[in-house]
């Protein structure tokens, strides 16, 4: 029975919530909720409170008492402007998506929005993220704006769609439940989580020593250079930073034969995520050494590079990589 | 691959959405479960408020030291006793008495429970029935005041509980309550003037009130109204259109006694429907407002002899009795006109005549055959009527609250013997002794007189005024006789007060000694009166003259609906509009000076694209206009550098408003 009333429930809430996205569409990344965008309902405790004013209505019907009728129009009525305040406490309210990062497998992924009131008023208690758990937004002045954002766990490597966001508010009464749905066209990449350590490649495809982390180059400190925008923080002199004040990194011979490939090839026995997660590996530790690296995957080459675009380029790959059809999904 | 929050976090995430009662929001229901329970303690068993208070103190405590809520092993068993104690201090369940100390019990004990915002509104919700049953008991002044400071916190503490996180301030709690509470009696006030009140009640009534409501009775066996005699209790307040009559007039006709067993009168007349007749009037018309105090009874008051009255389905009887529809559980208002002075009926009914004349058979014979005796010596009725009045006043008859009992003959023994009584007295004798001599009487209950209170302008009635006097059928008609005025006349003429005074006996407590406490007494009774003929007794009398107002003579169940609909559509379009208007947009005044400069100017020259900047659009309008080219570079200039350098330069803000304000320049 419990399984039946579930299935429909189910059913129903689908049904609904693919009517509200063929009512609104997609919402853009600044959107204003007007009123026309905002549902509202009595809550369960707004259920309740309505039998109780109903049978205080009846009771002063039965005893003909004034004092009692004074009573029950007044909670009838405050329960009316609940409805108006409950609603008036969300329209209008602007939200504006302001970005996120993106993560590794397992992590979760901070979406950051900013919530904006452009109205005379203030707003209190709101609520906004997804359907099962919201942030609060206590208090939000007059033309105020407040970053307020929203985590996702990720499980798996790929494209983590932004799902429909809920913005809603009990305020003041706890009686009605004002709420809008926000579908934002958003997704964020996430990196495969990247295995503990990566075995040394196997084979050598370009005749040259393929190194992980023992690379020689590493040992053989050149000179000091000035900082270039991608140089790792590991290889910056702080020494020379805190004595002279100018940002300078170490430099180290290398040149070709440091250069170094992180190939698809490189792991033919593991089955495809445990490889991807092993070039993740090698990615990351290659992009620590701020030598020049690249990436090869079936049907696809990135680098030599180096940096933090090049480095998010390579991971995003590695992300989208479609071990069935050999390529990245687009 | 979306929805990768796995259910794990949810219900972890749900539970921290509904927390446990913060300690302001425990503190906001306590207090709201003191003060709704407060007006009950005195009516229920003892052990129901020191159970109530016990768990709330329980509960506060455990808060304040974090011990964990009970759980349900310990609440469920606590609750079921609750209930079977209810169940066992009362023999029932609902009731007034019952009803609130189970709301009590179920108040406290839901706050053992309170997990989510539901349970914390219900414990809420059981407040606001507590304050509502209070008014069941009670609807003085006093109380009301009370409930609507009760109802404030009760409100502040629904939208405390309803909060996450902390409860805000009390003063800001409390200012948030009174701004939600007057913005809802707008459409209070509709509903509470436009719901139309269905007379009578859906179920039976249980006994509302333990008292017994001191008033007029069904029966009268001389002794039983001096009981109401010393009772200070209003019956009703009355406020005459025009003066009042004179004091002799003031005769307020309540329940007619036609049958007589020997020891008591009863009122056993047909409740046949009648008319006054117009033309045998044969005093001055009056017209009235009564407030009338509940009684439980049927009967309304008037005076002699109601012509015309607005309460609803209330109809005049054969014995001249005004009776309302339903009994008169609730005070009510109604307007009335009378004729003063004695009124024929029409339609007599010859079967009442038959009963007034009635002798007993087995006792008072004494005074029966005395009034036959009399009757026997004199030539006709009217003289009969003489002779009986000349009688109590020749005779010691004395007038007194605390006659001696009477026993099998009590009309023989207060005649012959003891010759101390009250109006129920000489009223039951002069009836008796007229019946005697063949002529119809009944006895005819209610009030005489009333007290002035200058403060509202109207008169109250006490149960202290009660009467009773007597009605004979004579040439056609009833006449009225008052033979207790033989007896004690400056009772009838001055009032009660004073013919105690001076037979020496104390009437109670009335306070016209000290013109002070006497004006205080006259201003809070000024102030109940007004509350109970606005408040208490409003009803489908007042319903009605309201609804004339708007120009419907005969109100029915829709029309009160169709005026409810369209008051509270109105009043929630108005304020609408009223928040729209205050809570427009207002751009701040140096965007406003702006728009108006590239207004003017585009007069002039072209217009501004919406997407143009300050600058692109000035060096435009600079081509078309070289001659207005240095005034719009230093006003655009300025407006440049305070919108966009970040100047916060309160001088050169002024200097740009004003300088754009004066810029008008003259087309080509």
């Amino acid at each position: 029975m419990n399984a039946i009333t579930q299935h429909f429930n189910e059913a129903f809430s689908r049904k609904v919530q693919d009517w509200a996205r063929r009512r609104q569409g997609t919402d853009p990344h600044s959107s204003h909720l007007a009123s026309r965008r905002i549902y509202i309902l009595p809550t369960r405790a707004g259920i309740i409170y309505a039998v109780v004013v109903f049978t205080m209505l009846l009771g002063s019907m039965n005893y003909n008492n004034n004092t009692g009728f004074a009573l029950t129009f007044l909670l009838t009525s405050i329960g009316i402007i609940g409805i108006y305040n409950c609603h008036r406490n969300l329209a209008g309210v602007f939200l504006h998506f302001a970005g996120s990062r993106p993560v590794f497998a397992g992590e979760s992924v901070r979406f950051n929005f900013i919530i904006e009131n452009q109205n005379t008023y203030a707003r209190a208690q709101l609520r906004f993220g997804l359907d099962g758990h919201q942030e609060i937004c206590d208090v939000l002045m007059a033309g105020d704006r407040q970053p307020i954002n929203v985590r996702i766990n990720s499980t798996r490597r790929g494209r983590l769609n932004l799902p429909r966001l809920l913005l809603s508010t009990r305020y003041p009464l706890g009686l009605f439940r004002a709420w809008a749905w926000i579908n934002m066209d958003v997704a964020e990449v996430v990196y495969p989580q990247p295995a503990p350590n990566a075995p040394a490649a196997i084979t050598n495809h370009c005749g040259q020593s393929i190194s992980g982390q023992q690379s020689a180059g590493d040992e053989d400190f050149s000179g000091l250079r000035s900082y270039r925008v991608g140089d790792p923080p590991k290889r910056i002199a702080w020494k020379t930073l805190a004595h002279t004040g100018e940002t300078l990194v170490t430099e180290y011979h290398g040149g070709a034969s440091d250069l170094v490939w992180v190939d698809w090839h490189d792991y033919p026995a593991s089955n495809p995520e445990e490889r991807l997660s092993l070039l993740t590996r090698r990615a990351l530790d290659a992009d620590m050494t701020g030598n020049l690296w690249g990436l090869r995957l079936p049907g696809q080459m990135i680098g030599p590079d180096r940096g933090a675009t090049h480095r998010h380029q390579c991971l995003r790959a590695l992300a989208l990589y479609d071990p069935g059809s050999g390529h990245v999904n687009p | 691959m979306t929805g990768q929050h796995n259910t794990e976090s949810q219900s972890r995430e749900r539970r921290r959405e509904t927390p446990d009662a913060s300690g302001g929001q425990l503190a906001w229901l306590v207090v709201s479960i003191v003060l709704a329970g407060l007006p009950h303690i005195l009516h229920v068993h003892p052990w129901v408020p020191i159970t109530v208070f016990s768990i709330l103190v329980w509960r506060v405590v455990s808060a304040l030291m974090r011990w964990p809520l009970p759980s349900a092993w310990i609440r469920v068993p606590l609750t079921m006793l609750g209930f079977i104690g209810v169940l066992f201090s009362y023999r029932q369940l609902s009731g007034l008495s019952a009803g609130s100390a189970l709301l009590l019990i179920m108040a406290a004990m839901k706050l053992l429970e309170t997990r989510g915002h539901r349970d914390r509104a219900i414990v809420v919700f059981i407040c606001y029935f507590l304050l509502f049953s209070t008014f069941l008991r009670e609807q003085a002044i006093w109380s009301a005041v009370y409930l609507v400071i009760s109802m404030l916190v009760t409100t502040a503490a629904l939208i405390q509980v309803a909060r996450i996180g902390a409860v805000v301030a009390v003063p800001q709690a409390m200012a948030h309550a009174m701004r939600i509470v007057l913005q809802s009696l707008p459409i209070a006030l509709v509903l509470f003037l436009l719901f139309p009140r269905i007379p009578g009640p859906f179920w039976s009534l249980p006994n509302v009130s333990s008292r017994a409501v001191a008033g007029l009775a069904n029966e009268l066996s001389p002794g039983d109204i001096s009981e109401l005699a010393l009772s200070d209790e209003v019956a009703f307040r009355v406020r005459f259109d025009a003066g009042p009559p004179g004091a002799a007039a003031l005769y307020w006709r309540g329940p007619v006694m036609d049958t007589f067993d020997g020891r008591k009168w009863t009122q056993r007349g047909t409740r046949q429907v009648t008319t006054p007749d117009r033309a045998s009037r044969n005093g001055p018309a009056i017209s009235y407002e009564i407030t009338l105090e509940p009684h439980g009874q049927h009967w309304l008051l008037a005076l002699e002899t109601p012509l015309n009255w607005d309460a609803r389905g209330a109809r005049l009887t054969t014995a001249g009795q005004l009776l309302s529809k339903v009994p008169v559980d609730r005070r009510m208002s109604y307007r009335s006109t009378s004729l003063l002075g004695d009124s024929r009926y029409q339609g007599i009914d010859q079967a009442e005549l038959d009963r007034s004349r009635i002798l007993p058979t087995s006792n008072n014979l004494r005074s029966i055959a005395f009034g036959q005796q009399l009757r026997s010596e004199v030539t006709s009725d009217a003289e009969y009527l003489e002779k009986l009045l000349q009688y109590f006043t020749g005779e010691m008859f004395y007038y007194t609250l605390r006659p001696p009992s009477l026993g099998a003959d009590p009309i023989d023994e207060f005649l012959f013997d003891t010759r101390r009584g009250f109006c129920g007295h000489y009223a039951s004798a002069f009836t008796l002794l007229a019946r005697a001599g063949g002529i119809p009487a009944r006895i005819v209950t209610g009030y005489q007189g009333a007290e002035l209170n200058p403060l509202g302008n109207y008169w109250i009635v006490r149960q202290s005024d009660a009467h009773a006097w007597v009605e004979v059928w004579l040439d056609g008609r009833w006449i009225h006789f008052d033979p207790t005025a033989t007896v004690a006349p400056d009772r009838i003429e001055y009032g009660f007060d004073a013919a105690m005074e001076s037979r020496n006996e104390t009437s109670g407590n009335r306070l016209a000694d000290n013109p002070l406490l006497l004006r205080l007494a006259m201003s809070w009774d000024a102030l109940n009166a007004g509350w109970n003929r606005w408040v208490l007794s409003f009803g489908p009398e007042t319903q009605t003259t309201l609804m004339s107002l708007i120009g419907i003579y005969n109100p029915t169940v829709e029309h009160f609906i169709i005026a409810i609909a369209l008051s509270v559509t109105g009043l929630l379009l108005l304020s609408g509009f009223i928040q729209r208007y205050r809570e427009r947009p207002r751009l701040d005044n140096l965007l406003a000076a702006y728009e108006r400069l590239c207004q003017r100017t585009g007069k002039v020259a072209r217009s501004r694209q919406p997407a143009e900047g300050p600058h692109e659009y000035l060096a435009a309008v600079c081509v078309q206009r070289p001659d207005l080219a240095t005034e719009l570079h230093t006003l655009f200039n300025m407006y440049v550098r305070l919108r966009y350098d970040g100047i916060n330069d309160e001088q050169l803000r002024q200097k740009f408003l004003s300088a754009s304000r004066n810029f008008r320049p003259v087309a080509d």
